[in-house]
């Protein structure tokens, strides 16, 4: 019998995972208009910040959390500013860019699998388990949706109310205007890739937490999160809300739904490339255009 | 001393030359209009005073600052205002917003509350819709809210590229009674315009630009009056 209230749960948890991961890669997107493939080693290290944090005595999960985004932080404003910000200065093209990320990526990834090497780690932590009725709900779960939740409502906030959330939205819609309007692009976009980063990273660790940890950690779900934000529009925050619920909702239910008609789930990740070449070919533009 | 000059201005895109040896000069409280026919380089010229196209050659004073190769968004800072001629509003932002972008350069939050104010009796089209967004304004309109936003910056001089440029007669006719308006309250205006006769008509000052280059130039009026010119560059046949 298919427990819909846990799949349900399952969904939301999926979904915010996608959320925090994704958030960074759309706002980024948006403002430097080159998909960056380096953005799965953010969430690599923030996993792998997570390891090396927890693994001390008193490691405290949210500090864990707290210096994983910061460290990521760095990593992403020093990968645009050593790397892109120089390529996109020369008037390099889409193409470039997107190799370049590749290849920064590829580095980054190997740099955490010569460090850590390339065994497949855990945390080690054990979390409680809630039951309510039939759902089973783990304390990890929960401060995960949490997490996500409060980051949609400060970055609403954030991008609605504040000076340099307005300009992050105003250079996204039209940035030579936004130039000339006197924002200084360069500055507004570094912090968008380092806050960006950062979120992820943070993704990095809950992903960590709740299954295993690899050097392939960031890439194995670079797939589904490239999806949510095609999905919901490059560059809007609000449509890669409701692509993260609609991703999760169908990875969860889908993943039944494989199960019944004998299929393994491992190819629970066709369906969020099954959604990428949907919004590609009915609705390229996403759902917030 | 001139508010504004660009000497000699070398300008285009990648290595292309479409500017060619142009220089103009704009006195404080003038509306001073830059004609030609289509491809002959007036956006370029202006894009290129601001940083948003190849400046080759040339220097840009603004009083006795040397504002050459300026960056783009440094330009409002210094007291220039840009309204471009397409794309000229935050399309995903609303009113309000793109009213509060013009005023990103400045701190002065009671100021700026009180201009929105101010701004929105001056502009009555978009004080209605403050909370819709931007896209959803017609062209006139558009134009209306790029000279607004770009006016929250209390800029000395603005910067307008062809601002009446697809509007209808109506809606042309109210946007050049508000560039006016602000010009006649202490605004310098250098204006690039497919209008000419609108703009010769309204300028005190003008340059005909034709292949890159500068062909004429004189008082608005005088310029309009020469016949030759009318028909060579100007497009508008003998006067009746």
């Amino acid at each position: 019998m298919i427990d819909t209230g846990q799949i349900l749960v399952n969904s939301l948890v999926t979904s915010s995972l996608y959320l925090l991961a994704g958030t960074g890669l759309t706002l980024t997107y948006g403002l430097s208009r080159f998909p960056n493939f380096a953005y799965a080693e953010f969430i690599t290290i923030g996993a792998y910040c997570g390891l090396f944090f927890l693994a001390k005595p008193g490691g405290f999960f949210l500090l864990a959390l707290v210096l994983g985004f910061l460290i990521a932080a760095l990593v992403g404003a020093s990968s645009y500013s050593l790397v892109f910000r120089p390529l996109v200065e020369r008037k390099t093209s889409l193409i470039h860019l997107m190799v370049a990320s590749i290849a920064l990526g590829y580095v980054l990834r190997h740099s955490i699998g010569e460090g850590w090497g390339w065994a497949t780690k855990s945390y080690q932590l054990m979390w409680p388990v809630y039951n309510i009725g039939h759902v089973r709900i783990t304390l990890l779960w929960i401060i995960l949706i949490a997490t996500a939740v409060l980051a949609a409502v400060v970055l609403h906030f954030f991008l609605t109310r504040t000076r340099t959330g307005k300009a992050i939205r105003a250079i996204a819609s039209n940035p030579d205007l936004a130039s000339v309007t006197g924002i200084n692009k360069q500055r507004v976009i570094l912090l968008t890739w380092s806050f960006g980063a950062g979120l992820a990273a943070m993704a990095g660790v809950f992903r960590a937490a709740d299954t295993r940890l690899s050097p392939m950690l960031g890439w194995d779900i670079l797939l589904p999160i490239f999806a949510i934000t095609m999905l919901g529009g490059i560059g809007s925050f609000y449509g890669l809300i409701v692509a993260a619920l609609i991703l999760g909702l169908a990875e969860n239910f889908g993943v039944v739904l494989l199960s019944g008609i004998g299929l393994s789930t491992e190819y629970r990740m066709a369906i969020a490339f099954l959604i990428l070449i949907g919004v590609l070919v009915i609705r390229p533009k996403g759902l917030a255009r | 001393m001139p508010l504004f000059q660009a000497k000699n201005i070398r300008a285009g895109y990648g290595d292309v030359v479409i500017v060619d040896g142009v220089s103009i000069s704009v006195s404080a409280n003038n509306l001073v209009a830059i004609v030609g026919p289509n491809g002959s380089g007036k956006s370029t010229l202006l894009k290129s005073l601001l940083g948003l196209a190849r400046l080759f050659s040339g220097q840009v004073l603004y009083g006795d600052r040397d504002v050459t190769r300026i960056k783009s968004w440094q330009a409002v800072e210094v007291g220039l205002g840009y309204v471009p001629q397409v794309n000229n509003v935050f399309t995903n932002l609303t009113i309000n917003e793109n009213l509060e972008m013009g005023a990103y350069c400045r701190r002065d939050k009671a100021g700026i509350k009180s201009d929105l104010e101010e701004t929105y009796q001056r502009f009555p089209e978009l004080a209605a819709r403050k909370k819709a967004r931007a896209e959803t304004l017609s062209g006139g309109e558009r134009q209306l809210l790029a000279i607004a936003r770009a006016m929250m910056a209390h800029p000395k001089m603005l910067l307008l590229d062809e601002p009446l440029a697809f509007l209808s007669p109506k809606a042309s006719g109210v946007v050049l009674n508000r560039l006016l308006q602000i010009q006649a309250e202490g605004t310098s205006m250098l204006l690039v315009e497919q209008n000419t006769i609108k703009a010769l008509q309204s300028a005190s000052y003008g340059y005909i630009l034709n292949q890159g280059r500068c062909v004429m130039e004189g008082k608005g009026q005088e310029l309009l009056a020469d016949e030759s010119l009318r028909e060579r560059f100007l497009g508008l046949g003998k006067e009746v």
